[in-house]
Order: C-alpha cells, then sequence, then structure tokens
C-alpha cells in the first residue's frame, strides 16, 4: 500500500492534488454535497414510506445522522492513531447505540 | 395530474442516489477520522506549528491564585544527597574502581561503612540500598542479555544515540557554568543601554523568541527559594548556597517527546530527543537574553538544573503534576519535558491553572498498574507530606530499577508512565473536544466517563509485560513505528 502511495506521489501534478491546503476544503465541499443528496433523498423514501415529516422529527433524524457521522469519525481517528482495539470497542459499543436509537427513531417517525 | 415517466425517472435516481450519498458522506466520516488520527500535523511540537500555536489550549478560565501543589508545611530546599543523581553519582564513586584502583566500597560492607552523607541517608531511607543493589543486579543481567536483543533494538539505539551525542563531552551544548553564578551568569551580557518599554513586553517577546526557537510551551513565573536544590552549585561544586539574587524570573519552556517513539516505550522509546530539543532551546535563550542585556543560565536535562522543574513549571501555569510526579499539561499530557532559563530581566508572570489533572489523578492509577517496577503509589489521595508539600511519593530507587530491567540500556529509561497516561494525547479533534468539555465539566461526570472509557477500550499490557522473559515479554504499549524497526529495514 505504501509502496503505490509512494508512486503516486511521483505522477505529475499528484501532490498538488493531495495538498491538504486544497484538499481539505474539497474534500468537506464534497461531503456537503453528499449530504445535502441523502437529505434530498431522504423526503422521497419518508413520503413513499406514508411517514409525514415535520419539523422536530427533521430535527431528530438530523441529530442522528449527525451523531452516527461523529461516532464513526471517533472510531477511525483512533484506529488511525493506532490505537485500534479502542476504535473498535467505540465504534462496536456507540455504533450499536446509534443502531437501536435509529430503530426507535424510526418507529416513533412512523407512529406519530 | 399523472406523473409523467421522466419526472419518475428523476424521482427514483434521487432517491438511490440520496442513499449512496449517505453511505459515502459515512464512508467520508470513516476516512476523515483514519487521516485525523494519523496525520503528522497532529504530532503536538513535531509538526509543522511553530511560534506559540503548540500551546493550543486557552488557560484564561483556568488561572488560580493558589497553585496545584499541597502546601502543608514549611518549604524545605531539598537537600543534595536527596536528588537521586546526585546520590547515585555519589554511589558509583564508591562502587566502581578508578584510575585502577579498588572500589572504596562494596554492598556487603554495609550501609555503617558508606561515608556520610550517603550512611545518614540510606539509614534514614530503610529498603533503598538493597533497592539500588537490585537494580544493580539488573542492570548486569541487561548487559549479559544485549547480544540477544541488539539487532532487534539497533535502530531504537542509533535514534537515541544521535539524540544524545551533543550532550556531553567536548562539543556539549550549551556549555555549563563556570565559576559562580554571579559571575558565570553574567558573562556575555551586552550593555545595550536600551530600556525594555515594560515587563509585559519582556515576557511577550521571550515568548515569541522561545517558541521561534523550538519551545512548544513557555510559561514564566518567579524563582521560590523552595525550588532550588542545596548542596550544588555547576560552575563551583559541592557548596552550600543562598540563592542568588539574580535568578529572579524562570523562563519555564516544555517540549514534547517523539510522539511515535513515544508510545512504544520502554524499549524503543528516548528522552533524549525531548533532551536534546530543550538543551538547544535553553541554550540559544540564555544567549539571546544575555545579548538583549540581562544576566541568564540555562538549566537543563538530563541533570544540569539548579530548579526543581516541576513545581516551577505548575508556578508558571503550564500545567499540574501527574501522581507519577511528572508534569502533565493540557497540550501535551505527560509527555512534557521541562528546561527553563533563570534571569534579572523584568517579565511578567504567568499564573497557575487548574484544570483537574490532580482530581482526576485521584481515580485514575493508570500509570502506577501499568508501572513495570511498582514505583508510582496506589493511594487514594496523595499522601506523604515531603519538604512541607503533600503529595504522591515515586521510589526513585525502584524507577531506575525499571531503567536497568527492559531489554534496552540505551535509550536508557522506561518512560512507560508518560506513554500510558490517559493525556498524552496528540492534538486531534476528538481529543480537543475532551481537552476543551473535561475541565468546564464541574459535576466531574465527564471525567469519570472518559476513565471508564479509557479502562475499557484501550489495551494495557500489564506492569510485568513490559520486562524481558521470564519476568514479561518486552512488551511495548503501542507497536513500534515502522522507521524503527530494524527487521523493516535491514536483512539478517
Ligand atoms: S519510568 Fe517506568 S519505572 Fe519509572 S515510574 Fe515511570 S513507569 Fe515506573
Ligand atoms: S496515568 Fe492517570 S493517575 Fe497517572 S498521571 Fe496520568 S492521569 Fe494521573
Amino acid at each position: 500500500m505504501n509502496g503505490l502511495i509512494n508512486k503516486l506521489f511521483l505522477l505529475p501534478g499528484f501532490t498538488l492534488l493531495i495538498d491538504p491546503t486544497i484538499m481539505k476544503p474539497v474534500f468537506w465541499m464534497a461531503m456537503g454535497g453528499l449530504m445535502i443528496l441523502f437529505f434530498a433523498a431522504l423526503r422521497y423514501w419518508f413520503h413513499d414510506s406514508k411517514i409525514s415529516m415535520n419539523w422536530w422529527k427533521w430535527l431528530l433524524a438530523g441529530a442522528w445522522y449527525l451523531l452516527l457521522f461523529v461516532v464513526i469519525a471517533a472510531a477511525f481517528t483512533l484506529i488511525g492513531e493506532r490505537e485500534v482495539r479502542a476504535g473498535v470497542w467505540f465504534l462496536a459499543v456507540f455504533g450499536g447505540l446509534m443502531i437501536l436509537l435509529g430503530l426507535g427513531l424510526w418507529q416513533l417517525l412512523k407512529k406519530v | 395530474m399523472e406523473e409523467k415517466p421522466n419526472a419518475l425517472n428523476r424521482r427514483d435516481f434521487i432517491k438511490k442516489a440520496g442513499l449512496i450519498g449517505g453511505a459515502l458522506s459515512l464512508a467520508g466520516a470513516a476516512g476523515a477520522g483514519l487521516v485525523a488520527g494519523s496525520n503528522k500535523e497532529s504530532y503536538t511540537g513535531w509538526g509543522r506549528t511553530a511560534y506559540g500555536g503548540d500551546q493550543f489550549f486557552n488557560r484564561r478560565p483556568f488561572r488560580v491564585e493558589t497553585p496545584t501543589y499541597e502546601k502543608v508545611g514549611t518549604p524545605e530546599r531539598i537537600a543534595y544527597i536527596e536528588d537521586f543523581f546526585k546520590r547515585l553519582g555519589e554511589l558509583r564513586r564508591l562502587t566502581f574502581s578508578r584510575n585502577g584502583e579498588a572500589p572504596r566500597w562494596s554492598f556487603d560492607q554495609g550501609v555503617d561503612a558508606l561515608p556520610e552523607p550517603l550512611r545518614s541517608y540510606y539509614k534514614a531511607h530503610p529498603g533503598a540500598l538493597e533497592q539500588y543493589r537490585f537494580a544493580m543486579q539488573r542492570a548486569a543481567e541487561q548487559r549479559e542479555n544485549w547480544p540477544k536483543y541488539k539487532d532487534e533494538f539497533m535502530l531504537a539505539q542509533a535514534f537515541s544515540a544521535a539524540h544524545a551525542s551533543f550532550v556531553s563531552g567536548p562539543g556539549a551544548f550549551p556549555p555549563q557554568p563556570d565559576g559562580p553564578p554571579e559571575e558565570s551568569d553574567f558573562r556575555g551580557v551586552n550593555d545595550t543601554g536600551l530600556k525594555l518599554k515594560s515587563a509585559g513586553h519582556g515576557s511577550e517577546l521571550i515568548k515569541q523568541v522561545a517558541h521561534s526557537f523550538g519551545a512548544s510551551l513557555v510559561g514564566i513565573c518567579r524563582v521560590k527559594e523552595e525550588w532550588v536544590p542545596q548542596g550544588f552549585l555547576r560552575g563551583v561544586g559541592r557548596t552550600d548556597f543562598d540563592v542568588p539574587k539574580h535568578w529572579k524570573y524562570a523562563i519555564v519552556v516544555a517540549v514534547p517527546h517523539e510522539w511515535d517513539s513515544m508510545y512504544a516505550n520502554p524499549t524503543y522509546g528516548t528522552s533524549y530527543d525531548a533532551y536534546s530539543n530543550l538543551r538547544f532551546i535553553v541554550g540559544k535563550l540564555e544567549v539571546f537574553v544575555k545579548r538583549i542585556g540581562y544576566s541568564a543560565r540555562s538549566h537543563f536535562p538530563p541533570t544540569s538544573y539548579e530548579l526543581s522543574m516541576p513545581p516551577l513549571a505548575i508556578d508558571a501555569g503550564l500545567g499540574e503534576q501527574g501522581r507519577h510526579g511528572v508534569l502533565v499539561t493540557p497540550e501535551l499530557g505527560a509527555n512534557t519535558r521541562l528546561a527553563a532559563v533563570t534571569t534579572d530581566m523584568p517579565l511578567e508572570v504567568d499564573k497557575p491553572i487548574d484544570v483537574g489533572i490532580k482530581r482526576f489523578c485521584n481515580k485514575c492509577k493508570i500509570c502506577a498498574e501499568e508501572c513495570p517496577s511498582g514505583a508510582i503509589s496506589f493511594d487514594d489521595r496523595p499522601s506523604e507530606v515531603i519538604r512541607g508539600f503533600r503529595r504522591w511519593r515515586i521510589d526513585q530507587e525502584k524507577c531506575y530499577t525499571a531503567w536497568n530491567w527492559v531489554a534496552t540500556s540505551r535509550p536508557s529509561g522506561c518512560r512507560v508512565c508518560l506513554a500510558v497516561c490517559p493525556y498524552s494525547r496528540k492534538r486531534n479533534w476528538i481529543h480537543n473536544i475532551v481537552r476543551v468539555a473535561d475541565p468546564r465539566d464541574p459535576t466531574g461526570l465527564f471525567a469519570s466517563s472518559m476513565l471508564a472509557m479509557q479502562k475499557t477500550f484501550f489495551s494495557y499490557p500489564g506492569a510485568a509485560a513490559y520486562l524481558p522473559p521470564p519476568d514479561g515479554d518486552n512488551k511495548t504499549y503501542l507497536e513500534p513505528p515502522k522507521w524503527l524497526r530494524t527487521d523493516e529495514w535491514f536483512d539478517k
């Protein structure tokens, strides 16, 4: 893997492409785009599942997604800094909790 | 109204693309996390930051009038013989033959045959001499075992030796003081004839310059008499002395060890990476302060100090003292090494801080659980009064035993307590959340849940595992980085 990355670095323009000063904002802009797309699609999914949404339901759904995002990012940050066991445990415990919360939220959105 | 077929397609497309987008954004979260965790820019003190960028913790809300050390009696200066390295030096002069002469003392002669002040010291500290003897036996084993380990730790040794290369000998930097402080600290002082605008200007200037020399953290305090050990003065030798009048202020600087090697202690890390950086910083700072017209004397590792550093650094607002006796700072945790410059330059002092580290130590005990020599106290609260201050006692002889027991003799030391301390974290977003939230939580619940997670999620090898077989398994806290593993770069 490292060898491949080193070879990529030798390609003309690659260093510029992955330069953090430009890549950081581009990455987060792309992430923002993906999230907008996700929530745009969610409107249709809820509609087709006969779930009527209002402001507080959207707030809860958004908060759940944001928390899941943070849990995944935190677990992989720990893995990235070589605390692999801690990262996996974190993902298992809090990821599991997020799934349970997600199921609960789905029921709530459907019922109310 | 009937929907057009292409409108239906667009709807389906957005539904599917949205799902893929959602999954990709979560994958992006994982990727961003991996990058944040492994990014070398999070290696405080070893990344790109300069000019104070490493000192990123906002201390202002945590400034206190009373330092976090607990004064319960009349403070006393550390006596010459209570300084572990001075005591060790005295013993070594007796136990090793010099100039072909027979050693002047051996363990079998017992404590009564020791000269003063060693005799009184060891009589007052029963068990300490036996522990030192035990350490010497481990040292002999360490030398015997070395051929077995020398390939495995070849790069670690070379890394340490490179950093230690200018610590002693003719090229050592900074040069040691020569003569009494009233002479040596003023040698080379430039009479500029200029007047400093204010003490505040002085502090700001000195901090900027110290950061530019590579200091991760800088704080300034007054020199209290109790932080100046008695009985030995560099440039003079063994002597009782009053604290020189011109040691008015101490500019205290801190740097971390290289993070990956520090986490791979006791065998792959070294003390000398931080030591060499500190020596450069305070050596240059001494010259700088003298050139702008004031006396200066640098105090630097491993043993060239006339100051007791952890309490001095507490006064300078850098952090608090941990259970393991090492200064713990918000930015570097226990991965904090200290040096100082004493001066009569007018300076504005910093205030000590209280970010709850000492309270966390009451519950944590991880360093005590992981210490391979049992040198760190398990007491729930600081329990001993030492020279007028209530604190946890560190058994220096036991700690020294571990240095002589682990597989490598050089890089000498152990440093496991620095590596396992939950505060020793790099600068990334998750640890920054903890840095900001924990000291602001008055209930202590945040700290308790962090500690519970620390003990459940993180793996610790266990105290004995760091020792070589048969006592342990030469474990390190984290795996060594690739660049310190001989087998990654050399064939047998
Ligand atoms: S350096 Fe090692 S032996 Fe010494 S106190 Fe720390 S963990 Fe214990
Ligand atoms: S490991 Fe725990 S008890 Fe030891 S100094 Fe760090 S926080 Fe305190």
